[in-house]
């Protein structure tokens, strides 16, 4: 959960961040951030905490490298320092060797490479069930988890689904070659299947994103909500539908203490409110509350709502 | 819309957002519009310009209704800002007026009362009221009075009491809906049990991150629950959780 709120914190408001200061410290001495040379994720900095961990943890180098079959001159430098930048799949292999296993006492970067191995082998393993699915099931696995997400950047739903309906292969091979891709499809796969292996929190919004697709109901409906995302290109803007619809199934569900029909007696004079009712209506949602949920936003951050909404 | 009406819709507190949101764009009456929109700017930040735009809404109010409702807010804006003097005299001013305040609005403004009483140690506040039957019939309002209760408990060195009381306090504002409640109970319980049976406050800090996640989406507000739940991650050394 922290690794994608920890994206959010370092966005977070400058007024909002001596308040906050204690749990973004926290935040930042276990957040699983590799430390790249020039970004790239194949490589992490051999830093001082890297060092230490496996000199702990290997005794006689010499030894380890010839049982596990691994280069003593490699091992050397990454152990002495003298390698700056060491290869994530060597440091794969030494930790499978090492058979480490996730904790707040090991260096970061020790846990984030553990979490790149368990994600890629949850990858491998449950690939071939979604893979039997028909492009509309995969499409609202993949949609749903979308709608579940913290950070949405990292991901083009317009791309998967294209790949989805053309080529599985392909979408295969585009899954593999990005760690933010094989977590997101390993996410959509757990929230369908596996929810014991999901943090409450997303189950919470997941149960949110079903809620809504069981009321829309209909393939042609669901299509149409499919079209709407794959339309959107900022994050931004995705951002603010997911928190339109989850809303909306939160004000649909609550058994209101007033009339919520008579409080909103006046939308009919709202300019927009027939877009917004028809709108609701092809996606098969109720018009009242589909309505209300767009004063999630205000003034000009409505109006750009509803422009995006009604396109 | 009459004035009164507004009082069942405030009290969800923030979830109302989005019927104050369209009733501040479709309402004429003055009072209400100014009265949402410092319900508004309380909700993002208690600050000294706030306390300051109360002061002038509170000249120009007509209504009586919303008047006891903007000096519940200056109540609970002092309250924040720590301004210990003040929040005796207006805490004050609200229990002597109280039965001059319009039926309607007494339940919410009570519960301001009750917060104050719970949360605020600078002085020693002379307890608000003990329970009619109108309070009795409002989740919120008895779970106000669950988390005054519970902090008594704190305040006692009775930390699994208390926290027991908040989940009670939780489950009462469940029933409501009214999610700041139902946080705050899973929040405080979890928190203040940490060190006394960690494997608990772990139990209760799963079902405060459900919560978050099924009730809020604005990441500044989910700071500070986020927080505990870090916390009580790293302590039950529960990694897959943090």
């Amino acid at each position: 959960m922290l690794c994608n709120y920890y994206k959010k914190l370092r966005i977070i408001e400058p007024a909002c961040k001596k308040e906050y200061h204690d749990s973004i410290q926290l935040a930042k001495k276990h957040f699983k951030i590799a430390f790249n040379k020039g970004n790239r994720t194949d490589e992490v900095a051999n830093r001082k905490g890297l060092q230490t961990f496996l000199n702990e943890q290997i005794k006689i180098p010499r030894r380890f490298s010839r049982i596990h079959g691994l280069s003593h001159t490699s091992l050397y430098r990454i152990l002495n320092g003298d390698m700056k930048f060491v290869k994530v799949e060597t440091l794969k292999g030494i930790f499978t060797a090492l058979n480490v296993t996730f904790s707040f006492k090991n260096p970061k970067v020790v846990n984030h490479i553990l979490s790149l191995m368990n994600e890629k082998d949850y990858f491998q393993n449950h690939w071939q069930r979604i893979n039997r699915f028909s492009a509309f099931k995969v499409k609202s696995l993949f949609l749903k988890s979308f709608m579940t997400n913290v950070v949405l950047n990292e991901i083009n739903l317009s791309e998967w689904f294209d790949l989805t309906d053309s080529d599985r292969k392909k979408l295969n091979e585009f899954i593999r070659k990005d760690v933010a891709r094989i977590a997101f499809f390993n996410r959509a796969f757990q929230l369908a299947f596996d929810d014991d292996t999901i943090h409450p929190f997303y189950k919470a919004r997941y149960t949110l994103v079903n809620q809504l697709f069981s009321e829309m109901g209909a393939m042609r409906h669901i299509t149409l909500l499919m079209r709407l995302y794959s339309s959107i290109k900022s994050a931004e803007k995705l951002e603010q539908l997911n928190v339109y619809f989850r809303q909306y199934v939160r004000y649909s569900t609550t058994p209101w203490r007033f009339d919520v029909e008579d409080v909103l007696s006046e939308r009919f004079s709202d300019p927009n409110y027939a877009k917004i009712s028809r709108f609701c209506k092809k996606i098969n949602i109720s018009e009242m509350f589909g309505y209300l949920c767009t004063w999630e936003f205000e003034e000009e951050e409505r109006k750009s709502f509803l422009k995006m909404f009604l396109s | 819309m009459y004035t009164k009406h507004i009082v069942p819709i405030i009290s969800y507190g923030k979830y109302a957002r989005v019927f104050i949101n369209f009733l501040s764009e479709s309402s004429y009456n003055s009072d209400i519009l100014c009265y949402f929109r410092i319900l508004k700017k309380r909700w993002h930040l208690k600050s000294e310009e706030l306390l300051t735009e109360i002061d002038s809404a509170l000249e120009m109010c007509q209504n009586q209704g919303i008047y006891y409702l903007l000096l519940s807010n200056k109540l609970e804006v002092l309250r924040a800002l720590d301004r210990a003097l003040l929040t005796q005299q207006v805490y004050e001013i609200l229990k002597k007026e109280y039965h001059k305040i319009p039926i309607p609005y007494r339940v919410i403004i009570g519960q301001s009362l009750d917060m104050t009483t719970s949360s605020y140690t600078q002085n020693n506040l002379t307890k608000f009221r003990s329970w009619s039957d109108l309070h009795r019939e409002d989740e919120v309002d008895i779970a106000v009075s669950l988390k005054a209760k519970a902090r008594a408990f704190l305040k006692r060195g009775e930390v699994k009491r208390a926290s027991k009381i908040f989940l009670e306090a939780s489950e009462h504002a469940s029933k409501y809906p009214h999610p700041t409640s139902i946080v705050s109970g899973f929040n405080n319980a979890s928190w203040y049990l940490r060190k006394e049976d960690l494997e608990t406050s772990y139990q209760i800090a799963k079902q405060l991150a459900w919560h978050c996640g099924y009730w809020f989406d604005d990441p500044v507000v989910l700071m500070n629950y986020l927080d505990t739940i870090l916390v009580i991650a790293v302590m039950a050394k529960a990694y897959k959780f943090f």
